[in-house]
């Protein structure tokens, strides 16, 4: 190198100042994270260091004493406290560190300046933007990694963002679903249903639609917990359960327009729902075993099971407003009843005791968790800028003990 | 803990200031005690190189922001590991040319239709056209930019960078005097 400055070095790129303060942020939160667990760890007990409180209290009490002195007995006994309450966990910096119900919820968080949404991570993990923006994310089963979409590629991370593997798939991504043993990620890229090993290795295609048009030709997946790697999904018209270690399709139904397909945590039951229609079917054959069809002037957004397997709950529209409504199936039937109503609400699914379920509102910014079971709903209000967004919607809630 | 105010106050030209070995051998010491300030000064005279040099081998402000943003919670993550007899700088710019070496492999594999930069090829024009230094850098084939990049921008040697990209350093070298040559119109050709 020649001693003159090096223009090279100079160079700069483009959206490096937003960049620089995001990153920033991300890496002073893993700093005080890491620093506050060194402190918890390392800390002694307070009973350890008797000399330095009653030194304290006895410096309280000739202040106290002493009319001189007086002024400065309230920062003393600021001091005292400090030592004293040492030792207990740090408050709390937003009310996202800990959830009613327990476990962590996947945010997408659209920014200020209209760009795309960043995934977000709140919760008994922290609470941290994991990478730039994506458009689709998922936990996977133990709520250890996250995979994320970013147009063609399928990428996993940590809770700390940290990039673990990446797939380039044939077309833009969407509809992750990581089975419940961790060894499979299933996705859709564009008119193919492809299959991905947990550790991003072995990327295959599993189905192909050759009129898949502009959106997914999948819109359904859903794998079922167990031994084997048997994956639910469904096209336009047809819902299909199949065996994909085997490579075999176990068995089919017709079932158009199905937007959510679910099984139960024991596995053997499916939720299946479309726009007009619920239904529960048996896991290992698709016999209905009860449903529900939505009223004349309704649809049906969004469903989704309870952990226990015993409850769903899901959301019905009309044209002015949403329900959020709960129930369980009986008797060939869906017994169902109206939870919450309000303008426009979307599902996030059930905390991992299963006994909250959180909403978001989406026209006022607020998550709503509320208690199934009764009793006093929460609310987390501006959720937005807690994530410094525009808007933050919370993907999923994970992850059963 | 500064807060973010603070750092966007520090001038473009600040942030990027040299860190002296000595300097930055006291800063992971105070950063392993646990202090913020510490963090903060390497991250303002690391990260504007690191998110350059992966902006300028991938192309894409999202792919060099999380490359960037994971270097430096590599660092953080192995802060209390970290040998402070070793300079931060090579490890810290080594994770970035790996990181950013992978995206650009893994973005190729896909091959993207319509990224006209991808099929840009080296301008045999020997005037400086309309455009800068950025510009033309942008226009290397991905072989040459990439080493470019990783020599100027990283500063990292010849043999690291045969290292990290597999090849051998004649070819590093090699690619390293096309793309310099390439450069030279606009100032920043081999010398």
């Amino acid at each position: 190198m020649s001693g003159r400055r090096d223009p090279l070095r100079d160079l700069r790129a483009p959206g490096e100042p937003d960049a620089r303060r995001r990153a920033w942020d991300v890496a002073s939160a893993a700093f005080e994270e890491r620093a506050a667990r060194a402190g918890r760890a390392g800390r002694a007990p307070v009973w350890r260091r008797p000399a330095l409180v009653a030194a304290a209290a006895a410096a309280l009490l000739v202040a106290a004493l002493s009319p001189p002195g007086s002024a400065v007995a309230g920062w003393l006994g600021d001091a005292v406290r400090s030592v004293v309450e040492e030792d207990r966990p740090p408050a709390r910096a937003s009310g996202l560190d800990e959830l009613p119900g327990g476990g962590r919820v996947l945010v997408l968080a659209a920014p200020r300046d209209g760009g795309p949404a960043e995934p977000w991570i709140a919760g008994d993990a922290g609470h941290r933007r994991l990478t730039g923006p994506v458009h689709d994310a998922t936990w996977s089963r133990a709520g250890r990694f996250v995979g994320l979409a970013r147009g063609s590629e399928l990428l996993a991370v940590d809770l700390h963002g940290r990039r673990r593997w990446t797939v380039a798939a044939p077309g833009p991504v969407h509809a992750l679903r990581w089975s419940p043993d961790g060894y499979r990620v299933a996705y859709t890229a564009g008119a193919e249903l492809r299959l991905v090993a947990g550790d991003g290795t072995g990327d295959r295609r599993v189905a192909f639609r050759r009129r898949a048009g502009t959106t997914t030709a999948f819109p359904a997946l859903a794998w079922r917990p167990g031994a084997r790697h048997v994956l639910a999904f469904a096209d336009r018209r047809t819902l299909f359960v199949a065996d994909t270690d085997e490579r075999r399709v176990l068995w089919r139904r017709r079932s158009p327009n199905l937007t959510t397909v679910e099984f139960s945590a024991d596995g053997t039951r499916l939720l299946a729902a479309g726009r007009r229609r619920v239904s529960v079917l048996a896991a290992r054959d698709g016999r209905t075993l009860a449903q529900a069809r939505a009223r004349p002037g309704t649809t049906l957004a969004a469903a989704t099971w309870a952990r226990t397997g015993r409850r769903l709950a899901l959301v019905r529209r009309t044209a002015t407003r949403a329900e959020v409504l709960v129930g369980r199936p009986a008797r060939n039937r869906i017994r169902l009843r109206r939870l919450f109503a309000a303008g426009e609400l979307s599902l996030a699914g059930f905390s991992p005791d299963g006994r909250w379920l959180l909403v978001d509102w989406d026209e006022t910014g607020t998550w709503l968790f509320l208690p199934v079971d009764g009793g006093r709903a929460r609310q987390l209000t501006a959720a937005g800028r807690r994530f410094r967004a525009r808007d933050a919607t919370p993907r999923s809630w994970c992850c059963p003990p | 803990m500064a807060s973010e105010a603070a750092l966007d106050a520090v001038r473009p030209r600040a942030a990027a200031r040299a860190v002296t070995p000595r300097r930055e051998r006291a800063l992971v010491r105070a950063a392993q005690r646990g202090d913020a300030a510490a963090l903060e000064a390497l991250f303002r005279a690391h990260w504007p190189a690191a998110y350059r040099a992966a902006w300028f081998v991938v192309r894409d402000a999202q792919a060099a922001e999380d490359i960037a943003q994971e270097a430096f919670l590599a660092a953080v993550a192995a802060l209390d590991r970290f040998d402070r007899r070793r300079p931060l700088a090579p490890w810290l710019r080594t994770i970035v040319a790996r990181r950013a070496i992978d995206a650009l492999r893994a973005r190729n594999l896909r091959r993207e239709v319509g990224d006209a930069a991808l099929a840009a090829l080296p301008s045999a024009q020997r005037e400086p056209p309309a455009g800068d230094l950025a510009d033309a850098l942008a226009a290397l084939p991905d072989d040459q930019r990439t080493v470019v990049v990783l020599r100027h921008v990283l500063e990292l040697t010849p043999g690291e960078i045969a290292a990290v990209l597999g090849v051998p350093r004649g070819t590093v070298n090699s690619r390293l005097r096309r793309g310099l040559d390439a450069l030279e119109p606009w100032g920043r050709g081999a010398r």
